[in-house]
């Protein structure tokens, strides 16, 4: 307990700013009536745009090649998740989470699995946890390498990219034999997971991360030295830590600025607990801070499936009959886990009935693109797309 | 101002130093250049590697034991090859995206049901396997089939299909009426054998089957 309660202190002594910042979407969009006065002009990135990340729309006024304001508009891939979760039971909430962040859907999906069994008092087995502690991590890994592969395609790079997705494809090989799905995955369920791991799933996952930590020492030869990727990384898009805190950003964006908040450690869930591992931080706060926060994650991510993979218990993966119905107790709960871009937490209201009375999902990108507005302010266009492409969002998990 | 190592193959995650003079510039410049050779190294060493795309209509993928297709029905050898579906719609209920459609009628003589229409529209499935956990009679398995392609709207899996010569309701009414007998009499011993040692608590006697039961008096 002393070391979380140590980083909660550390977050808690910062200074915070005394309000909220407002958040910025609609304020731009109204002026676009008429054309500004002072010689700035009007510039649509998006959201159709080849490094807007899905469909996110950002409506800059530069002045020149000098961003004077930014909005982002957001909202194009609304799907009403959170209604859907009302009109049926718990269980049939069960594979939209990991639609929402569709790079993160292990997590997403063990998430609200663990928000309901902490709600409504459901045992899960040793197995199951241990396993799901695995298979998060390892979703993460593939996260970041996504991240690090399209980051990389921004700043003009393609060779990354390539690798970089030829070694997630080993993760998903990985996850496609214990759980059925590449991306969206619906492995977990109340209680534990949908069926246990084919038995030579602890030889290749072993056989992975050996050949990951090689291919770590491949991209850092290709790209960490590279006088390019230095030039357009180091000192761009510097998020002090007011901003942060202000705006509830979490995740390595925060951790690459010196605030060493992660889920993981502050509120401990599933095996954390358990596993040794570190919580990289940086001070700098800028794009190439964020680039070694993630890359240091990936290697604290294979020392806990490493650890997982030593210490999985023999044992069923939960009861015998999937539970479908789960038995709601009345009342206000939330669970909050570490996705690959911060804190996800599920806010669950139940009353009687099977069906949840809200379900509110707090998704981290959200809050890490509201502070694009203010981080934009003053950059050039051509950081714009090396800034937004460093704070690593997914659009579906914004506008859900 | 050589405190960088921008050019090592390890990667050390320090910060580059901005060069001062003219001097400096020039070093700079001469060093990044070589950062760029040795991005173009490790290019060229995957270039002469082992290609790893698989050459998808000539390779055919292996699919995983878990991989998940759209659903279908399991065939039982106890019940001469056929599914076990008794239309109780449990599986169209609980569907998220109300992509089952299951019609069902009862057998000749009989209150047993049995499905007459299964169908499923795989477009809108979101494979969440809640179809697979209600069904009290285990009768849905996922398919295998990766490349499956519609050609309309419309298109829509028929379960029932690869079951079309369904043998003779008789023989099947006897069938089910036999598997039913035997759970029932395995369900009995079961009991019986808790009820035996139940004088001493033994708490690991918790095998019996769990799962609802009332197929065997369906109606």
């Amino acid at each position: 307990m002393s070391t979380e309660s140590a980083t909660l202190k550390a977050y808690a002594a910062h200074p915070r700013t005394p309000e909220y910042a407002p958040l910025r979407f609609g304020t731009l969009t109204p002026a676009l009536e008429q054309a500004p006065e002072d010689g700035t002009y009007y510039l649509n990135m998006g959201p159709q745009h080849p490094s807007m990340h899905g469909v996110l729309r950002l409506l800059l006024r530069l002045d020149g090649e000098k961003v004077v304001e930014c909005e982002p508009v957001i909202g194009y891939s609304h799907r009403a998740h959170e209604k859907m979760a009302e009109r049926g039971i718990f269980a049939q909430f069960l594979p939209n989470p990991s639609r929402m962040d569709y790079l993160g859907g292990m997590i997403y999906n063990v998430g609200y699995c663990q928000a309901v069994e902490r709600a409504f008092s459901i045992e899960v087995p040793e197995r199951a946890v241990v396993l799901r502690t695995l298979c998060c991590e390892l979703n993460r890994i593939s996260s970041h390498l996504l991240w690090f592969g399209t980051f990389l395609l921004d700043l003009g790079a393609f060779t990354p990219f390539l690798l970089a997705f030829q070694d997630r494809e080993k993760i998903l090989d990985i996850l496609d034999s214990a759980s059925g799905s590449r991306l969206t995955y619906c492995y977990a369920n109340f209680g534990g997971l949908a069926l246990d791991v084919p038995e030579d799933f602890a030889e290749r996952t072993r056989q992975y991360i050996k050949e990951q930590r090689a291919a770590f020492h491949t991209y850092h030869e290709l790209v960490t030295g590279n006088v390019i990727f230095r030039q357009r990384c180091e000192g761009v898009g510097i998020i002090t830590q007011d901003t942060i805190l202000s705006y509830g950003m979490t995740g390595p964006n925060a951790r690459a600025s010196g605030i060493a908040y992660d889920v993981r450690k502050a509120e401990p869930y599933g095996f954390y607990p358990e596993v040794e591992f570190d919580v990289p931080t940086r001070d700098e706060g800028d794009c190439l801070a964020r680039y070694f926060v993630r890359f240091e994650e990936m290697e604290q991510s294979l020392r806990i499936v490493e650890q997982c993979l030593d210490r999985l218990p023999e044992g069923p993966v939960g009861p015998k009959k999937p539970l479908v119905r789960v038995k709601p107790k009345p009342g206000e709960y939330y669970h909050c886990v570490e996705s690959p871009r911060g804190q996800f937490g599920m806010f669950i209201v139940a009353d009687k009935d099977p069906e949840p009375w809200r379900i509110k999902a707090r998704t981290p990108s959200f809050s890490n693109l509201s502070a694009m507005a203010e981080m934009l302010e003053g950059t050039m266009v051509a950081d714009t797309i090396a800034i937004l492409g460093s704070i690593d969002i997914v659009m579906p998990e914004i506008d859900r | 101002m050589s405190q960088d190592s921008t050019n090592s193959a390890v990667p050390v995650p320090g910060r580059s130093v901005r060069p001062t003079g003219f001097g400096g510039a020039v070093r700079f410049m001469v060093r990044s250049m070589l950062t760029l050779f040795v991005g173009l190294k490790v290019t060229l060493k995957k270039l002469m590697g082992r290609k790893v795309t698989e050459q998808y209509p000539h390779e055919k993928p292996v699919m995983s034991g878990a991989f998940r297709s759209a659903i279908a029905l399991v065939s039982f050898d106890d019940l001469n090859g056929t599914h076990d579906c008794i239309a109780c719609d449990a599986c169209e209920l609980i569907c998220p995206s109300y992509c089952i459609t299951v019609r069902g009628d009862r057998l000749p003589d009989s209150k047993k049901k049995r499905a007459t229409e299964f169908l499923v529209d795989f477009s809108t499935c979101s494979l969440c396997g809640l179809c697979l956990a209600v069904c009290p009679t285990e009768t849905l398995k996922y398919s295998s089939g990766y490349d499956d392609a519609g050609y309309n709207r419309g298109w829509i899996h028929n379960l029932l299909e690869p079951y079309a010569d369904d043998p003779e309701a008789p023989e099947l009414l006897a069938l089910l009426t036999a598997r039913d007998e035997a759970k029932r009499a395995a369900r009995k011993a079961a009991r019986a054998a808790k009820e035996a040692p139940a004088a001493k608590p033994a708490p690991e006697a918790e095998t019996t089957p769990a799962n609802p039961a009332p197929e065997g008096s369906d109606g």
